[in-house]
């Protein structure tokens, strides 16, 4: 009797069976794919790296995402628990300055969290970066790319929410209270407990009209068409972002995409990067965002490189959960060839790969019922070559 | 997809259940067979294109971070507790308790003091309510987690300390029990699923506008009557 640990696998990791292993490989050549069509080059990092890259700077949150290991010489390693960190290393360290570098991955990350819908511990991501270009050109092109990748691997159903950074940063300058204050407020807003920001601020001194405008802007579907207008009594830094967001709109429409794009001005992303717009992908049946992403500015200061970038990435465990399985139908069954000679069969086998079959044999001394429950477990085509009563495929 | 209209809510069975279902019914969501005591679980209304789903309180942040169902009422006790990535849209004002750190009244010194010794248990439902409590306070307990009759814990010896959410002050009182500290307050809030917030923008913002008008004509101290 084998021991259970030698069977188990550790929480949050999970093997990929026959069937859906394919289905998850094709998905995410289909979407890497889509993404090669607007020239975006692949690049691949390790799965290990040091620490401090993934956590370049120790007031970010997230730390205890991540998994660590010790090195021989006792460095702290780490398995990369997203992609952007990496690649931004490699960008300042190893590529030329011929920006902007258009970049795609397709790759396994790791975070030690709850696990969730389409997301285990170990989960999959293909994304790009595009490193080196600032404005609402490159921001709409990210946001237009993933709407194409999306429809390319087959879902159309999904809406993409907008929000931008520098309405927390205009929000939290507007007010000037001391450090600990505006944490807490940065704190409520992140954790999307609107009810608790309210009597805060009440607490802190704000008049409740002003409270339930801010409260209700950052909280309502705002026209896409309109935001300035929108946010007219709101501090200059937000005016500043909702400016920016309408641009990226309106390039958005020469796309033709406008009407997969909602403006809300809670969306924000957890990682303390992000210096300019934020999306997340919402789809209908999943609880969780199935891919997200947005303007990180600042981010490869930390290797030295002072350069704009943008990018999003997608999850691609949670895109298949939410595509409808048809799949296995598309694919063509297979061969199985089955004779007791086992040059005829081998030859034979050769000559269908080339053709380009997918073909597997059996030598042996089968009988044809045998071969037939052989062929149905496998779903295969039975090809019958040898044996007693021989007969051509 | 048929879902893409419905809305689906997870309500708590107990004493949020009644207030919860008045506070709908006069939101115009009203479906009068609705029960926390049947055995059905899951109730739709067809023509209001809207499930119905009766579960533990403790559960509902669950089923609503995972989209199990669009929104939830439960108490701000649950949410605390479940630390769950939700939006937490309205107070709903009803269902009003706090969070007490309570001690065995003869364990007080002749003044009325509570002396902290190290090696101090508290029983709780809420260990990450009395863990902010015990950092705060810069002490240095156990934490015993319970999932109910939690008076009962320093009567059998198994806690020297309770956090506990009370609304009376009764069940305390025939502990024996003394009120040490409140340490917060609770009461019932409307949770929205994160992609539900954007997929069904607009039937969510009809019903938290209508949730708005209700509490604001008073009707707060109201439901908590069927509390």
């Amino acid at each position: 009797m084998p021991n259970k640990i030698k069977l188990s696998i550790p929480q949050g990791m999970r093997d990929w069976l026959p069937g859906e292993a394919y289905r998850k490989r094709d998905l995410i050549n289909k979407l890497l794919k889509q993404i090669s069509l607007w020239g975006y080059e692949e690049i691949n990092t390790p799965m290990l790296e040091y620490y401090q890259v993934l956590l370049p700077d120790e007031n970010w949150g997230g730390a205890e995402q991540i998994y660590k290991l010790v090195e021989r010489d006792g460095r702290i390693l780490a398995l990369r628990s997203e992609m952007t960190l990496p690649i931004a290393r490699v960008v300042s360290s190893k590529l030329p300055a011929a920006y902007p570098w258009r970049l795609m991955y397709g790759g396994e990350v790791f975070r030690y969290e709850e696990i969730q819908t389409g997301r285990q511990r170990e989960f999959s991501q293909v994304g790009v970066e595009l490193i080196g270009a600032a404005g609402e050109a490159a921001d709409s092109e990210i946001v237009a790319l993933a709407i194409e990748t999306l429809r390319a691997a087959g879902l159309d159903s999904f809406t993409v929410s907008l929000g931008h950074t520098g309405v927390l940063r205009g929000l939290l300058e507007s007010l000037s209270w001391e450090d600990a204050q505006l944490d807490r407020v940065r704190a409520l807003i992140l954790e999307k407990d609107f009810v608790s920001l309210g009597s805060y601020l009440l607490s802190a001194g704000m008049k409740e009209k002003r409270i339930q405008h801010l409260v209700g802007f950052l909280t309502c579907q705002l026209s896409p068409n309109d935001l300035v207008k929108e946010g007219r009594d709101l501090p200059q830094g937000i005016l500043e972002a909702l400016a920016d967001l309408q641009k990226i709109i309106s390039f958005l429409k020469r796309y033709g995409y406008e009407r997969y794009v909602q403006v809300d001005l809670s969306t924000l992303r957890s990682q303390e990067y992000y210096t300019g717009m934020v999306f997340e992908i919402y789809t209908p049946g999943i609880g969780y965002p199935i891919g997200g992403g947005g303007r990180y500015d600042q981010l490869l200061h930390n290797w030295g490189t002072a350069c704009p970038a943008t990018g999003f990435a997608l999850g691609v465990e949670r895109i298949l959960l939410s595509l409808p399985q048809e799949e296995k139908a598309k694919k063509e069954k297979p061969l199985l060839l089955v004779g007791t000679d086992a040059g005829k069969v081998i030859s034979k086998a050769l000559q269908l790969r080339k053709e380009g079959k997918r073909v597997f044999t059996e030598i042996g001394e089968l009988s044809r019922w045998e071969a037939e429950k052989l062929a149905l477990s496998k779903g295969a085509v039975l090809s019958w070559c040898g044996g007693e009563n021989a007969d051509e495929a | 997809m048929l879902m893409k209209h419905k809305l689906t809510m997870a309500l708590p069975k107990g004493k949020l259940f009644t207030p919860a279902k008045i506070l709908l019914e006069r939101c115009g969501f009203s479906y009068p067979e609705l029960s926390d005591q049947s055995r059905t679980l899951i109730f739709t209304d067809e023509r209001k294109e809207a499930a119905y789903i009766i579960c533990r309180p403790t559960d509902i942040p669950t089923y609503v971070e995972h989209g199990a169902a669009d929104l939830g009422i439960v108490g701000k006790d649950s949410i605390i507790e479940a630390g769950k990535n939700l939006y937490e849209l309205v107070d709903l004002k009803f269902g009003y308790c706090r969070f007490v750190v309570a001690v065995p009244q003869d364990k007080l010194s002749p003044e009325g003091r509570f002396l902290w010794q190290p090696g101090f248990r508290i029983a709780t439902k809420f260990p990450a309510v009395a863990r902010e409590y015990l950092h705060k306070q810069g002490l240095q307990a156990e934490i015993i987690k319970l999932h109910g009759n939690i008076e009962l814990a320093p009567r059998v010896g198994l806690a020297e300390a309770i956090v506990d959410i009370v609304s009376t002050g009764r069940t305390l009182k025939e502990n024996n029990l003394v009120p040490l500290e409140y340490i917060g307050e609770a009461t019932a809030r409307l949770i929205v699923n994160r992609a539900s917030y954007r997929l069904k923008a607009q039937r969510i913002n009809e019903l938290v506008t209508a949730i708005k008008e209700v509490l604001g004509e008073g009707g707060d101290e109201d439901l908590d009557s069927f509390v």
